[in-house]
């Protein structure tokens, strides 16, 4: 979008009859790239100058090289010259336009450098980023990424001519240890073509070799980032070589990336990369048929590098093809229906996830839709202060109609007063918006992806806020310099009243209507931003989350035989339980809020398949996690003992009790499973619905199934004690039972809640930000009005008062002005409101788009503004003295 | 001759160049025509910049043609001379002549080396 600007920008600088000819003649030699762009400039600049000159009469250039000067300079830069110099000569007036616009212009430019830095920028390091695209796998319809096996990411890469080169990675963590403490590192796995795709050369050591895709022993090698190896090596070149223990297993150190190289995301920064070679040493379980299977080992995202000239277009079409060429790409297959329509898709760039991308980019909009509401209004503030300006000036103004200047003269020196203001307010808006994006570190920004931090502007960020700028210049000196130049010559010369004429007034008085309106949207939207987050917050999840702390840890990744990990639980298990303090802790293979997610399908008798969320766990996990029993009991020792018998004990949710028996009861009765083939399950218990990550559906029918033997999973311990303590205490068990095993995802239960909520958050803060600083800036804009119109009907005021009016009748007379055009402001806003129903409708949860209680809110809300911005003016009114308002003139 | 008519090299050339070029000369070709039968390589922005004086100045027309086919494609900015043109053209030419006969400029046997 913004190179889209640039590069009207740059035709701009040619004359009208001239832009297309030269624009196709320099882009058919040249491209459309930069270079392109300054051969336009040049020829632009040159006709511009060489016309200016042959306007300017031969008589001038020999006259004084001071006037040649002017001519060369042209109009438009007097113009600019005159308005400078107008804006440092009238600070009263010039310096609350700036900082008006310059709030609207800086919290833009905030929200889109925000985006900027984790959607549109170029991904750091790479080389030539604009060839690199994202291949996701995508089904037909549906708007879904799925991982890649390594089997078809490999077909893709081989059989795509448009493809220079390929690549695959998937994340992961990784406990690295030196042989002290281990630390969780984020990591990324990857196929060997990965740095040449990027274009990224090792600043020390090398890159992986093809031998290295290989699976094997050969493949224990690793690249660290370079600030890793800053940190744990001090930058010593002797760490190429060094072992390092990555998930319990020794890696050899063989490069260190360039610093300026963060992987291939653009919010996650990547410390240590492994070749995919070296999967199955990590994972043998899961890894064994990684190079063989398409359908049982989905791999990660894969990324491409497109050849010189060649089209995303083209590049799809190849892949098309390529996919159809392959009979059983994507696992696709007669008996494979869900996966059967999955195909590649490119997408340009290499984004912040394959797959939060898209809903991202709908949060984008959304915010740059309200923000850009707040810019509308501080326009509209900035062009109530202009026409402030003009009204003032209406003398100036007759004066050079009547020597001969054209409406459009004066129009444009307008609007280049405008401009100028507009961009001094871009640079303090800019410099607002780099304070701002402090305030954004740590924000998550959507469920899936970790907090931001650090982000920064670059040059696509300064052109944001110039082309903002200009066209705020624009929008807002438009309006006042059309209706300013309007001058009935002999009354402006005539007498030196400043009573204001019809169009003028009405203008203004718009003005100030779409600055409320503007305001009663945004608050609106603001109180249902907040209501849904206050909402969401109070549903009852079907569990007690304060006091439990929980963690996931996988001690088959540390080389672990199943059944020295099921000691391990029961290790670490007991010894929790013997802490003091922690009055409850138990293990589930999953919770509602992980994002593991496994079904079981039940087969009532005589009735339809009933397919539910299933987690196993282990004794004492209701009363952990507070989940109360509604009949029936926990699970006995005998039948967790017992559990993979054919006939296992399960407790199920209330929701799936309802389901399974529509007539009530179910604790005691039996019921088949669809698979295993010939499992039976015997309900022992009901126990209470718990919602899952997406708190505002109903939640799921749950099972749940004693564990035996637990492998890998979650632990949740509920404690007395504040959660740092319980952290600290289930960390020293952790290390006691076994230091190279590291508890991951060790967190209050409530912060995975936080995370579920981080969109909703998000627009609940920003809105509420937005409608404070609108509500504020309308109460500047009636303010201004208001004193601008008690100045005019000073004499008015003065001839009503010395008639007898009575203070209280003339404030009210100023009063009932300005709430009449709020009033107007308030039912326009509240139309808006609803015509933005659609938009957030679908982000609300529990309060209507039109909430008769928000709506109110918001109208007393700006009630309450108005009348506190006429308050001064309407005092004023009623203190006018009548003597000196007709001696006035 | 008022010095209001008077050619400047430059756009000699390029009214030369357009004569050449013929039917649907633009630009490019102008520039090129220069470049490959006068030897001298003129800067783009010159080529521009002179086509634009000399249409002003009502020596040449101008029209807009082929534009690429896309939605709001662009033209082609096609130059023909006009009449007044060739008669600056000529006049340019006339003067160089007479002034040249009689100097050792002049052509024929006086010119050999």
């Amino acid at each position: 979008v913004t190179a889209r600007w640039l590069h009207r920008l740059v035709r701009l600088t040619v004359p009208a009859s001239w832009r297309d000819p030269v624009t196709r003649d320099i882009e058919e030699e040249h491209g459309t790239g930069a270079a392109a762009a300054m051969h336009i400039v040049r020829v632009g600049v040159r006709l511009r100058v060489a016309r200016t000159v042959s306007a300017a009469s031969v008589r001038s250039l020999r006259s004084a090289s001071r006037q040649g000067a002017r001519f060369l300079m042209g109009d438009i830069t007097r113009d600019l010259l005159i308005a400078v110099r107008g804006a440092f000569r009238r600070p009263a007036y010039s310096i609350p336009v700036i900082a008006t616009l310059a709030i609207g212009i800086g919290a833009t430019t905030a929200i889109f450098s925000m985006f900027n830095w984790v959607l549109f920028r170029p991904l750091p390091g790479a080389d030539r980023p604009d060839e690199l695209v994202t291949i996701r796998f995508q089904p037909e319809a549906r708007n879904a990424s799925y991982w890649f096996s390594y089997r078809d990411f490999a077909d893709l890469r081989d059989r795509v001519p448009a493809f220079a080169d390929a690549a695959a990675s998937t994340a992961r963590r990784l406990d690295a240890s030196l042989g002290g403490d281990p630390e969780r590192l984020d990591g990324e796995i990857v196929t060997t073509s990965y740095f040449d795709l990027f274009g990224v050369r090792p600043v020390a050591g090398r890159d992986f070799t093809p031998a290295e895709e290989q699976s094997g022993p050969h493949a224990a090698s690793a690249i660290i980032s370079r600030r890793f190896w800053r940190r744990a090596f001090n930058g010593d070149p002797q760490a190429i070589g060094r072992q390092v223990s990555l998930d319990g297993r020794p890696f050899t150190i063989v490069g260190v990336a360039p610093a300026s190289f963060q992987g291939r995301s653009l919010i996650t920064v990547t410390d240590v990369w492994i070749p995919i070679g070296a999967m199955p040493l990590l994972q043998p379980q899961i890894a064994k048929d990684l190079f063989t299977s398409r359908r049982a080992s989905s791999f990660g995202d894969a990324f491409a590098r497109l050849r010189p000239g060649i089209t995303i277009e083209q590049a799809q079409a190849e892949a098309n093809a390529a996919a159809a060429s392959v009979p059983d790409f994507a696992g696709r297959s007669p008996a494979s229906v869900t996966r059967s329509r999955l195909g590649p898709v490119l997408g340009a760039g290499i984004g912040v996830d394959v797959f939060a991308g898209p809903r991202l980019l709908n949060v984008f909009r959304l915010l740059m839709g309200a923000v850009g509401l707040l810019l509308l209004l501080a326009c509209a503030n900035a062009a109530n202060l202009l026409l402030a300006r003009v009204t003032g000036r209406r003398r100036e103004i007759a004066v050079a109609h009547a020597i001969g200047a054209s409406r459009f003269r004066i129009v444009r020196q307008q609007i280049a007063e405008g401009l100028t203001l507009s961009v001094a307010a871009g640079v303090a808006g800019l410099a607002l918006a780099f304070g701002l994006t402090s305030l954004f570190d740590g924000m998550r920004l959507t469920v899936a992806l970790p907090a931001v931090s650090g982000v920064g502007l670059d040059w696509r960020v300064i052109a944001f806020a110039f082309a903002a700028s200009m066209v705020t210049g624009v929008i807002f000196a438009a309006g006042p310099a059309l209706v300013g130049s309007r001058v009935d010559l002999q009354s402006a010369l005539k007498d030196g009243l400043t009573t204001t004429r019809g169009g003028r007034r009405v203008l203004r008085a718009s003005l100030v209507t779409v600055q409320v309106t503007v305001s009663v949207i945004l608050v609106v939207v603001a109180g249902l931003f907040v209501r849904t987050l206050q909402n969401i917050r109070a549903i009852d999840i079907g569990m007690q989350p304060d006091g439990l702390v929980s963690f996931s840890v996988d001690p088959r990744r540390y080389g672990y035989t199943d059944e020295r990990a099921r000691v391990y639980f029961r290790d670490v298990l007991d010894r929790l339980r013997a802490t003091p303090g922690i009055t409850h802790a138990a293990f589930s293979w999953t919770t509602p809020f992980s994002m593991n997610r496994s079904d079981t399908a039940f087969l009532p008798e005589g009735g339809q398949e009933i397919v539910a969320q299933t987690t196993t766990v282990t004794r004492g996990f209701f009363d952990t996690m507070a989940i109360p029993l509604i009949a029936g009991r926990d699970f006995t020792d005998a039948e967790i003992r017992d559990a993979n018998d054919t006939l296992s004990a399960v407790v199920i949710s209330e929701r799936l009790a309802a389901q399974l028996f529509p007539s009530g009861g179910g604790v005691g009765a039996t019921v088949a499973l669809a698979y295993p083939k010939g499992k039976r399950a015997r309900i022992v218990g009901i126990a209470g619905d718990v919602r899952g990550r997406r708190m505002t559906i109903a939640p799921d029918p749950y099972a749940y199934f004693p564990d035996p033997a637990p492998n890998w999973g979650t632990v949740q311990v509920r404690s007395q004690m504040p959660a740092p303590a319980t952290i600290a205490a289930i960390r020293d068990v952790a290390r006691a039972v076994d230091p190279v095993v590291l508890p991951g995802d060790l967190e209050r239960f409530d912060a995975a809640i936080d995370r579920a909520l981080a969109e909703q958050r998000l627009f609940a803060r920003l809105s509420a930000l937005f409608a404070v600083i609108a509500a504020v800036l309308a109460g500047i804009g009636i303010y201004g009005m208001m004193s601008g119109a008690v100045a005019e009907r000073r004499r008015e005021f003065g001839i009503r008062l010395a008639l007898g009016a009575s203070a209280r009748s003339v404030m009210s007379l100023v009063l009932r002005h300005a709430l009449l055009l709020a009033g107007i402001g308030m039912i326009v806003g509240i139309a808006g409101a609803a015509a933005l129903r659609q938009l957030i409708e679908a982000r609300l949860y529990g309060v209507r788009p039109l909430e008769p209680a928000i709506v109110v809110l918001a109208v007393g809300a700006l009630l309450i503004v108005s009348l506190l911005a006429c308050l001064v003016p309407g005092l004023r009114a009623t203190r006018v003295d009548p003597v000196r308002s007709l001696r006035v003139d | 001759l008022g010095d209001r008519q008077l050619l400047g090299e430059v756009e000699q050339l390029v009214l030369l160049a357009i004569l050449r070029v013929g039917e649907g000369a633009y630009a490019v070709p102008i520039r090129e025509e220069i470049a490959r039968h006068g030897g001298v390589d003129l800067s783009r922005g010159t080529i521009y910049v002179t086509l634009d004086r000399l249409e002003r100045k009502g020596y040449i027309r101008s029209w807009q043609s082929d534009p690429t086919p896309e939605p709001g494609g662009k033209a082609r900015r096609c130059f023909a001379i006009e009449r007044d043109g060739m008669a600056a053209l000529r006049a340019a030419q006339r003067m160089v002549d007479g002034l040249r006969r009689g100097t050792p400029l002049a052509p024929k046997g006086s010119q050999k080396p």
